[in-house]
This record gives structure tokens, sequence and C-alpha cells, in this order.
């Protein structure tokens, strides 16, 4: 069991070192680098200065001593700082971290209780219009990308209620209100792939566990038919829904990019996009490791989820 | 004639096993434990054995699928264990298996056809027309049509099937068949068509058979000399009639006793065989390893692993009680 | 076994396969025929689309829907239906490429991978999971970004994307065949690996290959638009529906058919080679009952 969670510990890690690598060689093989960008706008810069920017920033060091150095910042705790404005990179994630977080935590538990919720009535009723409502949705929700949904939203908020969201970005502590305005339909675009998803499962295993004959058993004692449908039920269905979280994972994360950059919310998304754009090597890598780390880690939680909930598969050793 | 097709001796194969935790070396599982005989040209050698007693991985020592960790294997002159790439194909010409499941055993993507003429392809014997007239040959050899050559293999029966595995065997004109559990996976009818067959082959083409089972009628049916195995080691060795008429070895005695059984088919009869589960192969028992199924272990037989006592006219019997027996015939 | 179930089920005469998934699948049936008209609106665009897709009107800039201009007209006068046609014709021409060249190299990789084992396996699994572990998009934009706009570095950014994918699937599919008895009985006849594993491996791989192939295509066109909706994909005035619904927005107001209508080419293109994907996976499922 510990044997387990350190190897996939072990392979977080090389992960990581991998992804870091990568980003590191690959920024710096782009022609035109962060300085070009920056100088882009002030004309008469000699190339002189144009160096010296570059040396500033150690960009004339060879490759294999840039990495190091970086590394060494790494061990403590220092992630560098930012090519625009130097701000300490650590710093902007911190900024903008919790603000992501919250966007994926909020849609993550939205989708959950809406899906499980569809799912059950669609179980319940089945081949009733709501079931079949239900289902169709299902099947768009699976169709429509994140952020064509938000856009489309938008689209039907402006013409028919002459409605855009702010663009100014209120925390949700400060003003609910305001904040849901602005947040609200990238929470929902965010959840609705994975309500579709978690309904359409929950459905369908909720239907074969009404098949099975455990259920048939409990019924048999007088056991109340909701209560039947909800503890049973949803046990079983708690493995494939996981499995669904981990798989949708990915996509959510790349929707937070999107939708971050479209309704201006200063998360992590919308500063990986701008860090790119500007080839700010330092706060590309940090954010490229950022979901690394929030990928595996996840991964890691849901494999031990696996376990609490099922025992066999404790013992069949999860994953080699 | 006189010098045999094939001699091994004292083969080991040992795998090791994945690790259970960090600590520790590794888990290995001996699954041959020096394993020795001769196998003569036209002749049939059975191999018995519960299942994990080790035939199968002999089979594939023999015909080079597996490395041996340790031992020799001595056909026509080359060490099949120290072969290289260009011996051991050459050597895969003459040596051919027949494996236990017929219809697994055959690509379900590839016309019987194709199936049969791999051999020849491989080793370029033949290809063009003359590929085509072998394989009607071969067909015709087995007892099928020459139309089945454009068929798939998924549409025959398991005795069909099996029938184009030896096809495919008899392709490349070898001088030995190895057949793991050739006919285990067949119906009893289909069973004695299928070793009439392959009595019939040997008798035209002068085969040598390795014929390995855990059915004791059929090994008997077609054995000339035998082996019977347990946990990797070879337990009894002799002529297949007077093993059959005399076991020495009380692991054959009680395997022989099942068979008695059946012919009377009576379920509730008394000797149940062989007692007990074989032991895990990770960790055989000390001494002799058959002490803790046997009803006639003592003393000796946990402690000290026995050796070869000679019966009589090449009967061999690993058991400290064949000792005494031999000593006093 | 179930080598044996596959192969009935893809069995050479194509003409009864195909009527047997038309009466199992209507849905997929129902989405194959979406997909193939997308297919040839696309390949015959030039003869199809009313306009040019660069084609600009001065007169006519940002009409709505009307006979003359049947989806309305852009910013720059061109026709919203012209573009959203040859915008379907860029779409497919990268995912068709990058699934086809994905498909190949991931095979080769997961043959490689699958049937050497050791070493090489582990390592090329380790370099799979971590591209793996970072979420598509933020692939898609570092390696997009690193190499500009334009169609074939987008379609090598998505390669990269699916590769891990294509590689799982090939090599779980390599180390389940190399098990298969006959597989062992090629190498006692004395087939050496190339011949296995072009004889015997591969053409029983191919149907796994074909499901998770068409599985992703849906997904490589949604990213694909991702990228373009950013501004990293094919470079203007390529028509593209990601760039026309990044260059839409900020008129959304009022000229809400710049977004809606690539929106909803989007949606269905997705929807269609999704339905058929989970279509064509349940029906080369042999687990499924089905009626013959």
């Amino acid at each position: 069991m510990i044997v387990y969670i350190l190897k996939r510990i072990g392979a977080g890690l090389l992960c990581l070192v991998l992804v870091t690598v990568f980003v590191f060689v690959a920024m710096r093989l782009v022609p035109g680098d962060i300085v070009t960008v920056q100088l882009q706008n002030a004309a008469g810069v000699t190339e002189e200065q144009a160096q010296a920017l570059r040396e500033s920033f150690g960009l004339t060091e060879p490759l294999v001593v840039q990495l190091w150095n970086w590394v060494l910042g790494v061990l403590h705790g220092d992630l560098g700082n930012s090519f625009w404005g130097h701000k300490s990179v650590a710093e902007l994630l911190g900024e903008r971290i919790p603000v992501t977080l919250e966007m994926g935590a909020i849609a993550l538990l939205l989708a959950i209780v809406a899906g499980i919720a569809l799912g059950i009535v669609g179980a319940r009723r089945r081949g009733s219009w709501a079931d079949g409502v239900t289902r169709i949705g299902a099947v768009i929700g699976l169709s429509v990308p994140h952020y064509v949904f938000a856009l489309l939203a938008l689209v039907v908020l402006s013409t028919a209620f002459r409605w855009s969201p702010p663009l100014v970005f209120t925390p949700l502590t400060e003003d609910p209100g305001r904040y849901f305005q602005q947040v609200g339909i990238p929470i929902v675009a965010l959840a609705f792939m994975m309500t579709a998803a978690i309904a359409r499962m929950t459905r369908s295993s909720m239907l074969e566990s009404l098949g099975a004959e455990s259920i048939r058993a409990v019924r048999a004692r007088g056991g109340s038919e909701s209560r039947v449908l909800l503890i049973h039920g949803l046990r079983n269905s708690s493995i494939p829904i996981l499995t669904l979280i981990g798989l949708e994972l990915g996509a959510v994360f790349g929707g937070t990019v999107i939708l971050e950059a479209i309704f201006g919310i200063p998360g992590v998304g919308s500063l990986t996009y701008e860090a790119v754009s500007q080839r700010d090597y330092p706060l590309v890598v940090a954010c490229a490791m950022f979901y690394c780390v929030m990928y595996v880690t996840v991964t890691i939680v849901i494999d031990l989820a696996y376990t609490i909930i099922d025992p066999r598969i404790r013992t069949a050793g999860v994953g080699t | 004639m006189s010098a045999p097709l094939l001699t091994v001796q004292d083969l080991v194969k040992t795998f090791a096993l994945p690790r259970r935790s960090i600590r520790g070396p590794r888990p290995t599982v001996q699954a041959v434990s020096g394993i020795s005989f001769r196998l003569e040209r036209g002749r049939t050698l059975g191999l018995v054995g519960e299942s994990g007693s080790g035939k199968s991985t002999t089979a594939r020592l023999i015909t080079g699928l597996v490395r041996p960790t340790s031992g020799t294997i001595d056909f026509g002159g080359v060490d099949v264990a120290r072969a290289d790439r260009r011996q051991q194909r050459a050597l895969r010409r003459r040596m051919q298996m027949i494996f236990q499941d017929p219809r697994g055993s055959l690509d379900p993507r590839m016309r019987v056809r194709d199936v049969i003429g791999e051999g020849l392809v491989v080793h370029r014997i033949a290809s063009g027309a003359r590929l085509r007239t072998r394989v009607d040959e071969l067909l015709e050899m087995v007892g099928l049509r020459t139309g089945d050559a454009e068929k798939y293999a998924h549409e025959f029966s398991g005795g069909q099937a099996q029938r184009i595995a030896i096809a495919r065997a008899l392709a490349t004109d070898p001088e030995i068949i190895v057949c793991d559990e050739a006919v285990s996976a067949l119906d009893v009818s289909v069973q004695a068509q299928i070793l009439n067959l392959l009595r019939q082959l040997q008798d035209e083409l002068g085969l040598a058979y390795l014929f390995i089972s855990h059915d004791l009628n059929v090994v008997r049916y077609m054995s000339d000399e035998m082996i019977v195995m347990y946990l990797g080691k070879a337990v009894e060795t002799g002529p297949a009639a007077r093993i059959f008429e005399e076991p020495a070895h009380p692991y054959t005695q009680a395997l022989l006793s099942t068979i008695a059984q059946d012919e009377w088919a009576d379920p509730q009869s008394a000797t149940p065989g062989v007692a007990g589960e074989i032991p895990s192969p990770t960790s055989p028992p000390s001494g002799c390893r058959f002490h803790t199924r046997c009803p006639l272990a003592f003393d000796r037989c946990r402690v000290e692993e026995p050796s070869y006592a000679v019966l009589g006219e090449g009967h061999l019997a690993a058991c400290h009680l064949s000792h005494d027996r031999a000593a006093i015939a | 076994m179930t080598g044996t179930i596959v192969a009935r089920a893809m069995r050479p005469s194509r003409g009864s396969a195909l009527r047997r998934f038309v009466r199992n699948e209507p849905i997929g049936t129902a989405s194959l025929v979406v997909i193939v008209l997308i297919v040839l609106v696309a390949a015959c665009a030039e003869w199809i689309a009313p306009y040019s897709p660069f084609e600009q009107f001065r007169t006519a800039i940002l009409e709505p829907p009307s006979a003359q201009y049947l989806l309305g007209t852009d910013w720059l006068g061109r026709d919203v239906l012209s573009r959203i046609i040859f915008g379907a014709q860029t779409s497919l021409i990268i995912a068709v490429s990058t699934t086809i060249i994905g498909g190949v190299l991931g095979l080769i990789i997961g043959v490689i991978s699958g049937y050497v084992g050791g070493v090489v396996d582990l390592v090329i699994q380790r370099i799979a999971d971590a591209i793996e572990s970072i979420p598509p998009l933020v692939l898609l934009l570092l390696i997009a970004a690193i190499m500009g706009p334009s169609i074939p570095n987008t379609i090598f950014a998505l390669m990269v994307m699916l590769l891990p994918g294509f590689n799982r699937v090939t090599r779980g599919e390599v180390i389940r065949l190399k098990q298969e008895r006959y597989v062992e009985a090629s190498r006692s006849v004395g087939a050496g690996p190339a011949r296995i594993v072009l004889r015997h491996i591969l053409p029983n791989m191919v149907g796994p290959l074909v499901t998770v192939a068409t599985l992703r295509f849906a997904g490589v066109i949604i990213a694909e638009s991702a990228l373009s909706f950013l501004g990293l994909g094919p470079a203007p005035p390529t028509p593209s529906w990601g760039g026309m619904l990044s260059s839409g927005v900020q008129y959304i107001s009022f000229a809400p058919w710049l977004i809606v209508f690539p929106a909803i080419a989007l949606s269905l293109a997705v929807l269609a080679f999704n339905l058929f994907g989970d279509s064509l996976r349940d029906y080369l499922d042999p687990r499924i009952v089905r009626r013959r």
C-alpha cells in the first residue's frame, strides 16, 4: 500500500522533471525570445542594450547552466522572477492559484451533485420525458466544448437580456453576487460536460443495480424504494464516477485556460496564456508544473478513494 | 540408429517472480529441477504429471522457446540451450510442437493454407505452386480435404483444427514433434482419432514424439518410454509397459489407482487417489518432494532427497523404498 | 477466444458488415450519415460554397442572414456560410492528418514498446505518462506557441497530444497478443520477430486501433478549434471554426450570427463523431449481445 503511493509519487516527480526540462528547452529554441517581445515597441534600441537585457535575465548562459540555476532555485523555494515586471513567479502563482482552485472546486461539486441527481431521475423515471430530455442533454453536453458553450450562453444573454458579465474580478468572499455574475458562466460551462458524463454513468449503473439480485433481496425484505436506490445504487456507481472525474480532469484544466482568458478571471489559466504569448519562461514553466502537480495529486487521491470504497481493489494491487 | 536423437542432461529452469516487497531477494520458482532423458528416433517418450509438475516448461525448453537456467539439450550434435540465432532456426525446422488448444494455436485471421505453409515460407523451403502442392499433400496426410485450404481456422471443429496444427507441424519434415497436451481439450471420441493419426504418421514418417499429458490412459496408449514428473523432478522413468504393470514410486502408484477406479465408474470408491494438493513450487518440501502427500513416507523422506534406484531394464525410481527393493532384488 | 469473435465481426465481405451495423446501431448509422455529409461538403467546398471565403464585400459588412448571404456576413464583408464550409475543410484536413500520422506513429512506438519490452518499454512509458499528465490544452499551448501558428505546426501539436493515448492502446494490444497461443506456435515453427509482428500481431490489432482513432477524432476537432480560438492554429485568413468564434466575440451583442453558426457547425460535427465512435465501439465489443 505504502509502496504503491511511493511509486505513484515517484512517477509524478519524474513527470514533473520531464515536463520542466521539455518546457525549458523548448521555449529557448524559439526564434525571438522574451527580449524581442519586450522591446517590440521600443524603437531605436541598440543591439548592445538588447544583449544587456538578455544578460540580466541570464539568457546568455548555456542552456544547461540556466537549467541548473533554476533547479537550485526551486529547491530553495525560489521559482525565479517573471521577466515582465520582475515580480516573483511564486508570488504571481500564489495570487492566482486560489482563484482557479475555487472555480474548479465549485464546478466539480456542481457537476457531481447535478450529475448524480439527473442520473437518479433518469433511472427512476426511465422512459419518461424527463429521462429523454436528460439523455439528449447529456449527449449534447458531451459534444459541445466548454468555451463554445460559454460563448453561446453569452450570445443568448446579450441578445435576449442585454446583459454581459462584469470584467473586473471580485473575489467570492467580498461579493458573492458579483462573483457569480462573472464566474457563473465559466463554472457552468466547465461543469456541463462533466455533469453530462456523470449523469449518463449514474443512470446506467443505477439501472444495473436496480436489476441486481441483492437489490431484489432488500426489496423483498421491505426496504423502501428510494432507500434501496440511493444506498446501493450510489455505492456501485461511485467507482465509475471517480474514474470519469479522473478522465475529464484534463479537459477541465484545459477549459480553465480559455475560459479565464475570455472572462477576464485572474486565475492560473489566464496567467498561463499570457505567459506563453509573452515567452515568459519562468512563468510558463511554473504554470506547467502547477498543472502537473494538480493532475498527479488528483489521480493519486482518486486511486486512494478506489481502495477505500472497494477493498477488493486494494488487495488486487492498484495499477502496476 | 543407435545414437539417440535427443539427449537432455540435468535440465533446470528457474523463473523469477515479480517482487512482493522492496526489501529482500526476488522470489523464484524452480519449474524444472534437473531432468535428464533420451529420445530415440521413431519412438514416443511420454511425460506425465499433474499441472505444476513442470512438464509444459520442459516442452518449451526442448523446443527452444524458453532458455534453460542450466543443463544441456543435445539435438543432433548441437546444444539447443546455447545455440545462436542461425542454429536455432535450423533446429526449429527439425523439431515442431503441437499445443493443447487447437483453435487458439491457429491465427484466426489466417487462411488454413497460410497457417500450414508458414513453416515452408519461413525456412524458404517452398513457394508459389510448389507451396500449394505441398500444403495439399499435408492436408491429405492428416485426413482433411484440399478444399479446406481456403477456409479460416475458426471454421473448423476442435478435432479438425488439431489436424491442421499437425499438418503445420509436418510441413518442415521434422524429426521430433513435441505434443503438449495435444488431445486434452478434445472430446473422447475425437481423441482416439487424433491419437491414431499420430501413430500412423509415426509409422509412415519415422517421427519421434515427446508426448506430454496428465491423462494416463492416453500416455499408456502412445508411449514406448515414459517419465513421471512431480514438482519439477522426474520421480520415475522407464519403459511404459513396465511402469504401468509395476509402478515403483508411491506417486505413480497413486496416479495409477485413479485410472483403475474409472474402470468400474464408482465415484464413492475407497482410495481417493493422490491425497492433498500439490505444494507451492516457490517453496518445495525438504528432502523428498513428495513426502507431504506420500502414504508411505518415513523419517528419512523428510530429510534426504532420494537418488535413482535402478530396478532393471532401464526402470528407475527416485524413492528410498525402491532402493531397499532394488537391494533385495 | 476474443480474437476469434473479433475476427468473426470483421470478416471480409464489406457489404454484410455494413448491413449488420445499420441494423444494430441506428444512432450510429444516423451519425455516420451526418459524417459522410460533412466530409462531402468539405471535399466539394469549392463547388458548394456560394462565395469564396476570402472575398470581401465592402458594401455588406456585418449583415444578418439574408437571401443573398444565407448565414450573414462578417466585419470584412465575407460570407459566413462559405467560411463555415471552408472551415470544415480546414478542420477535417487537420483532424484526418493528425489522426493518421499520429496513429501510424503511435502504432510503431507501441509495437516497439510492447514487443521489445524491458528498459525501452519503461522509458517510453514514462515519457508517455509525463506527456499525458499535462492537460491537453496546456500542452497544445506550449507547443503551438513555440512553433507559431500554421497548419503543419497545429498538426504536430495535436499529434503530440494524441500519441500517448494511441501508444497505450497499441502497447496493450501487443502485449496481449504476444501471449496468444498462435504467436507462440508461430515462433516454434521458426518465425522471426519481424514476421510475427507483421503477420500475426498487426492484423489482429486493427479493430481496437480503429475504435480508438474514431473516439479520439472528435477530441481532435475540439482541440484544433480551441487552438484556433486562441490564435495559435491555422493563420488567418484561412477560415477555421475556432478562429471565427474568437473574432466573433467582440461583435457578440449586435452580430450574434458570427458566433452561433460556427458554434452549431462545430458542435454538430463533434456530436456526430462522438456518437459514431461510441456505437462503433459498442458494435465491435464482443461482450455485448446483439441480434445478428
